[in-house]
């Protein structure tokens, strides 16, 4: 049973409101190692420069999309094994089951409650404490 | 934090909406000019898409109906199910005129017009509809979608790292192939509309690419033709996938256009022993980072979103082409050295290209910070206190006798220097691009162009052009009434337009520059141009120009900014509300600045503004005036002259007029307009500064000297003291003196008793008073 303080997540999106969204449902979990990049590729950039446990990310950004981004960290070895949750919106069915295909671990609908992203981060991290 | 964080994020909200909302405009303005490019329209939806997102996450149901329903038919048109044709686009700008509306609605608690809200819809459903599938909504629970299984995938963190690895290399030693190719275009390869960047940018897509630019073909200037190609290339590609067939077909179109040769590397091996010992040396920090396996830098960040990006789909744009495309890295740069040996002259090239690459790849997402205004403009203020204590210094220095080349006076200049440079960059902090206004314009247009039933095309240039904050603020509702004006007044009926032999389309023209230090501002319309005789007549009429005068061109033109002068014969509710020119011509000169008109009948007019970079610092005349130090804005000043005997003439006990070429303006003593003195000197032995206040009228102000010009910073006397008639401002001179700043519209008003005119009118006050002053 992990503890949510321990655990680091990175949340990329390109919408402030969003990042900010999720963070402060993160931190009414207890979850306060929180970090923000507003696109794919810089939050590639981060996970390399620092790994997290767990990455929540939009599907349709700039530069780099969440399935773009789903397979950089899935085709490096050093962060394979990262768990990534991906945001979606209530029409992208067939995006979460490409998303499927690349080992995403799970997937959250917007918008969403904080209760539902605490089941959604438990069922791929286990119970938090 | 006093506010509850749902709402403070909903302020975000709001924000990214108005950025959004700007994208999905510009975006929706590109396509309309023909620009297809998948990111644009990927953008476009992307933006209609975020704001559904985020309205959805704060329950703004109306917000997200519209925006939904304004997404499906994005996605159709993404999708390519449905054309993007003119009429499509005009339908999707007036959506997003909507979709503002709603958007400022559910901010501001307002309401939108539902009617026209509810016609737009539909007109977007019936868009999207019989087009491609109708984009099916899952209802989904908050758990997860219907008739669909999904097993989240439970992970072991201890598996995952949890602090900084030291990452070892994706080994890719083995498969990856090196090309080198050598690229010189024939000097007729842009006239086949063939273009070698997008080349580069289509086999960088192939793999890791380091392209080395050779000049050496290029002629001298005067030979030089701008349409041909000069420049060659050498290329270095190293690709897990291409083969020699994939790396020609890149060059498919241009065989024949250029000289191309492929060479595939026989072995690529281990990364760093491929480096000789020189370069090693050389690069001896990249190489030890590689040979390592150390690799916390960009190049795997950059390797893995290719190869993310590889096969099905094109998301990413990929990075600008600069003259040299370089997507280099440290790791391929060594290898390119290692591979072309010439290695001197390279080097430094290719060290300067590199990081040319980084700092592209840096302004690919420019880094920005919401700032606190107020914080800005504290830090404005000490900037001005920081240039005010520095003038001082700098005189006192000069006072004590040190010599021009002691360390003190040295270290002064320094701090000279770097004081300019600071203020610099502190006004740049408050410049941003006149984007913010102009972007407001294309919606009006459309707007005028419907309630008047003319067709317009509005032509907008140098949006990027910057400005100080305040300057944008108050710029916008001159121009929305110019931009009204050109059109209702301007622009004619399609019909007139045909019939004068023009396109029935009208064009309006807004373009913004940089010309010495201001910035200037052109509205150009190409329509009927300014009715002459009838603006002659409306003046005459209203009693604004005398019967007889005898008006140039361009002073009839300029009787258009008088007050209370109104060419429309009813007050139509667009250009409306019963302002004229005038008004324009006044919030314009109350930023410090000019408007002037050009007009030519039959092919229209140009409005052109021309405005200080900001309102912090002016520039000054520094003049004495009885024993007192003033400033006068350099804007206003138009020359400064000595009177001379027979030029002065007196129009009774307190009023002066001054023959100035061939007209007469009145003389003012500033001295005795201030209360400074009670009667004047003779004129001859100041100095008559000829001013142009913002109706245009001219007045001669007589001070007794002139000191000097200099930039100044304001001070409000407002905030710190009181109002003081005839004075705008103070500011703080270079020996810690206050000096006031001259409000030169107060003080050149024409007292009744004074001055016998009709109105304080530019051109009829010269008329009126020649007659005297000639009978005198």
């Amino acid at each position: 049973m992990p503890a949510a303080s321990s655990l680091q997540v990175l949340v990329v999106d390109d919408q402030m409101t969003i990042r900010s969204l999720v963070r402060s449902g993160l931190q009414q979990i207890g979850i306060n190692n929180i970090e923000e990049a507003p696109d794919g590729e810089q939050g590639l950039r981060n996970l390399i420069a620092r790994p997290a446990h767990l990455v929540i990310t939009d599907f349709n950004m700039p530069k780099l999309d969440g399935l773009g981004l789903l397979r950089a960290i899935r085709a490096h070895p050093p962060l394979a094994k990262t768990a990534v949750i991906m945001l979606t919106g209530r029409a992208d069915k067939e995006l979460v089951q490409r998303a499927v295909q690349f080992g995403v671990n799970n997937y959250l609908v917007k918008p969403f409650t904080v209760a539902t992203l605490k089941d959604k981060i438990e069922a791929v991290v286990g119970a938090l404490t | 934090m006093a506010m509850d964080p749902l709402a403070a994020i909903k302020v975000t909200f709001f924000q990214e909406c108005e950025e959004q909302l700007s994208e999905l405009e510009s975006g929706l303005l590109a396509m309309e000019a023909g620009d297809t490019d998948s990111e644009i329209v990927n953008a476009v939806f992307r933006a209609v898409h975020s704001i559904k997102g985020g309205a959805g996450a704060f329950s703004l149901e109306n917000l997200v109906r519209f925006s939904h329903v304004f997404e499906t038919a994005l996605d159709l048109i993404r999708g390519g199910d449905i054309p993007a044709d003119q009429d499509t686009l005009k339908l999707l700008l007036r959506s997003a005129d909507v979709l503002a509306d709603h958007v400022r609605a559910a901010r501001d608690g307002g309401s939108v017009d539902e009617g026209r809200s509810h016609a737009m819809a539909e007109e977007l459903e019936a868009l999207a509809a019989g087009n491609g599938p109708a984009v099916a909504v899952d209802e989904d629970t908050g758990e997860g979608f219907a008739d669909f299984e999904f097993k989240p995938v439970l992970i072991q963190l201890d598996d995952v790292v949890a602090e900084l690895p030291v990452l070892p290399t994706v080994d890719e030693t083995q498969k990856v192939k090196t090309f080198n190719i050598r690229f010189y275009p024939q000097v007729g390869l842009y006239q086949k509309a063939n273009e070698s960047g997008l080349l580069l940018r289509e086999l960088a897509r192939l793999g890791d690419m380091t392209a080395t630019l050779d000049p050496s073909g290029l002629p001298l200037f005067d030979l030089l033709n701008p349409e041909d190609a000069y420049i060659g290339w050498t290329i270095v590609l190293r690709s897990e996938t291409a083969d020699e067939a994939a790396v020609r077909e890149v060059f498919e179109w241009v065989e024949g256009d250029c000289f191309l040769e492929v060479a595939e590397e026989a072995e690529s091996t281990g990364l760093a022993s491929d480096v000789s010992p020189e370069d090693a040396s050389d690069d001896s920090s990249d190489a030890a980072l590689h040979a390592s396996g150390s690799t916390s830098d960009d190049f795997d960040v950059l390797a893995l979103i290719r190869q993310a990006q590889g096969a099905e789909q094109a998301m990413a744009e990929p990075a600008p082409v600069k003259p040299a495309v370089a997507t280099a890295t440290p790791k391929v740069d060594a290898v390119a050295t290692a591979a072309a040996p010439k290695v001197d002259a390279g080097k430094s090239r290719e060290a300067a290209l590199d990081a040319k690459a980084q700092a592209s790849a840096r302004d690919a997402s420019p880094q920005t910070i919401r700032v606190d205004l107020e914080r800005v403009d504290r830090l404005i203020d000490l900037v001005g206190e920081l240039v005010i204590n520095q003038a001082m210094l700098a005189q006192r220095v000069g006072e004590a006798g040190l010599q021009r080349a002691s360390s003190v006076a040295v270290g002064l200049d320094d701090l000279e220097q770097l004081t300019r440079e600071i203020q610099d960059s502190v006004m740049a902090i408050r410049a941003q691009p006149v984007k913010s206004v102009f972007q407001r314009m294309p919606r009006l247009v459309r707007e005028i162009a419907m309630m008047t039933g003319k067709e317009v095309r509005l032509l907008m240039e140098g949006e990027g052009t910057e400005v100080d904050k305040t300057v944008i603020e108050r710029l916008s509702d001159p121009l929305t009434h110019m931009i009204r004006n050109a059109i209702d007044h301007g622009l004619e009926t399609p019909a007139d337009r045909i019939a004068a032999g023009k396109a029935p389309e009208g064009v309006v023209k807004l373009a913004a520059l940089h010309r010495s230090g201001r910035i200037v501002i052109e509205i150009t319309d190409d329509g009927r141009g300014i009715n002459r005789p009838k603006v002659r007549q409306i003046a005459i009429d209203k009693g604004l120009v005398a019967p007889d005068a005898n008006l140039t061109d361009d002073e009839i033109d300029n009787l258009i900014f008088m007050p209370g002068f109104s060419t429309a014969t009813s007050v139509s509710d667009i250009s409306g509300r019963g302002v004229g020119m005038d008004v324009v011509r006044r919030s314009i000169a109350s930023l410090g600045g000019r408007i002037t008109i050009s007009s030519r009948p039959g092919q229209g007019s140009t409005f052109t503004l021309s405005l200080p970079l900001t309102l912090a610092v002016l520039d000054g005349m520094v003049v004495t005036v009885a024993g007192q130090t003033l400033v006068a804005p350099l804007t206003a000043i138009i020359e400064s002259l000595q009177p001379k005997v027979g030029e002065v003439r007196s129009l009774g006990p307190n009023a002066q007029v001054i023959a100035i070429r061939d007209t007469h303006v009145p003389l003012i003593d500033i001295g005795r307009t201030l209360g400074y003195r009670l009667t004047s000197p003779p004129p001859t032995e100041g100095v008559a500064l000829l001013v142009e206040g913002e109706g245009g009228a001219r007045a001669a102000l007589m001070v007794d000297a002139i000191q000097g010009q200099r930039q100044v910073v304001i001070k409000s006397l407002e905030a710190n003291y009181r109002p003081v008639p005839g004075i705008a401002a103070a500011t703080i001179l270079g020996d810690g003196r206050v000096a006031l700043i001259l409000d030169v519209d107060a003080v050149m008003v024409p007292r009744p008793h004074d001055f016998p005119v009709l109105s304080d009118g530019p051109d009829d006050l010269a008329n009126s008073i020649l007659p005297l002053a000639q009978a005198g």
